[in-house]
């Protein structure tokens, strides 16, 4: 259990020490509308990326923006759903 | 909506909302502490306060999970509803507070590390075999997690589907808290009236999310199919109720069909791009359909937002015939203009495209 929470804890500072130069420099180039982001904003989303580090540093490096949405309708406009209503 | 991000949106009725939230809590976080120190001169004002907090977040719990069936059952909830993630953030604040103070009591002062004892170490209850705590920290987490990404920069860049899911884990934290209540506190009590005001708070939750499902079974029936045509008969054209969306089931998720502007019929995904609200429950408001949730707006005809703003979802081809509203099963790519059926006065809408 107390490894547990060491390993916790290091996720965690680790999260930290990304997620400050993240929401100042990294959060623009893969979402554009964070591009004027205000510094409230900025505030708000500092736990999330403390959570979600690993996520956004690999979005950071390859500087990709918010992905098309899923849903039935969107995926059946391409052409890939089936006909039939259920 | 919103073209570029801030902290929060602000507007009067956001100011206003927040306002009877804050002083709602206040109100009772004093009532509780009063009423306490009054009834058990012997408790110390930390754990009235500590009480208090808990108590107060798990009222506050109850009536977030209760307002979307209440908004689905009678429409007059649903301003309640349009600052709903105000009310999840200050209960994670709440219940965060709560579990510092327990902490803080109960579980610092000894060479364990304080979260290590919040697993181990009983905390004055009597049912000692059952790990209340953890219960309790296991949601708290769950309420970091969703308050954390409560933001619309999470909602756009996990996407509406997945954050949604990773909202819906609210249901795993009520779980999770009945289960700290049940056997924390109320193994300590003697009164019959706390178990019964938990029971009481489940069956509430419980039943109208059973009840607004049970009215909403009709909506999620499936249209009659057309083979040769690839259309569904959604409804009579004169059971179409103008400015007033209609929801039915096309390929396994909700479209709603608007009869608008005197004789024009178009059909959109019912899904909002904005925290999949349900726009079939919306209005038809200066030109744009119009989510019940949060008002984002789309215009009928091309499933488009109105300038400035981007959001844009399916479209569906719509013809009218035989007095009946037909939809293509298949979706046109968001934000595909479609030319809206057009009702025939003169034949009383019984057969036109």
């Amino acid at each position: 259990m107390s490894e547990l929470l060491l390993l916790l804890g290091m996720y965690g500072l680790v999260g930290i020490l990304f997620a400050i130069p993240f929401v100042l420099l990294g959060v623009r180039s893969i979402d554009p509308a964070a591009s004027q982001g205000t510094v409230g904003f900025k505030i708000l989303i500092l736990p999330g990326c403390v959570l979600f580090w690993p996520w956004l540093l690999a979005r950071w490096i390859r500087r990709k923006p918010p992905s098309e949405e899923w849903s039935a309708h969107r995926q059946g406009a391409s052409g890939k759903a089936g006909r039939k209503g259920e | 909506m919103a073209v570029s991000y801030q902290a929060v949106g602000w507007n009067a009725f956001k100011k206003r909302y927040d306002t009877i939230m804050a002083s709602g809590i206040v109100a009772f976080l004093v009532s509780f502490v009063g009423a306490g120190s009054f009834l058990h001169p012997e408790m110390s004002l930390e754990i009235l306060l500590m009480r208090g907090i808990g108590v107060s977040a798990f009222l506050l719990l109850h009536l977030i999970l209760v307002i979307g069936p209440l908004a689905r059952l009678d429409r007059r909830w649903l301003p309640l509803l349009y600052n709903r993630r105000h009310m999840g953030v200050t209960l994670f604040l709440l219940a965060f507070a709560h579990g510092v103070i327990a902490t803080l009591t109960y579980h610092v002062g000894s060479d364990m590390n304080p979260i290590l004892s919040v697993f181990t170490t009983d905390a004055g209850a009597r049912m000692t075999a059952v790990p209340f705590q953890a219960f309790g920290f296991l949601a708290l987490a769950i309420l970091f997690v969703m308050a954390s990404t409560s933001h619309d920069f999470w909602l756009a860049n996990l996407t509406a589907p997945l954050w949604k899911t990773l909202h819906m884990s609210v249901y795993l934290a009520y779980g999770l808290l009945i289960a700290h209540v049940v056997f924390g506190v109320l193994q300590a009590e003697r009164s019959p009236v706390y178990p019964l005001l938990v029971g009481l708070g489940i069956l509430a939750v419980a039943g109208l999310h059973l009840l607004s499902g049970w009215r909403g079974r009709d909506l999620d029936r499936s249209p009659a199919f057309d083979e040769k045509s690839g259309y569904l008969a959604i409804c009579r054209v004169d059971s179409l109720v103008e400015n007033q969306p209609l929801g039915a089931i096309v390929n396994g998720e909700r479209v709603a069909v608007l009869r608008y502007e005197g004789d024009k019929v178009s059909c959109v995904s019912g899904v909002c791009q904005h925290q999949n609200g349900p726009l079939a429950e919306g209005r038809f408001v200066s030109g744009c359909l119009t989510c019940p949730w949060h008002g984002y707006q789309y215009r009928p005809a091309d499933g488009t937002s109105p300038a400035p703003f981007t959001e844009r979802i399916p479209t569906f081809d719509v013809r009218i015939e035989a007095g009946m509203v037909w939809v293509r099963s298949t979706s046109n790519p968001a934000g595909t203009y479609t030319v809206p059926a057009a009702i025939d006065h003169v034949r009383g809408g019984r057969l036109n495209e």
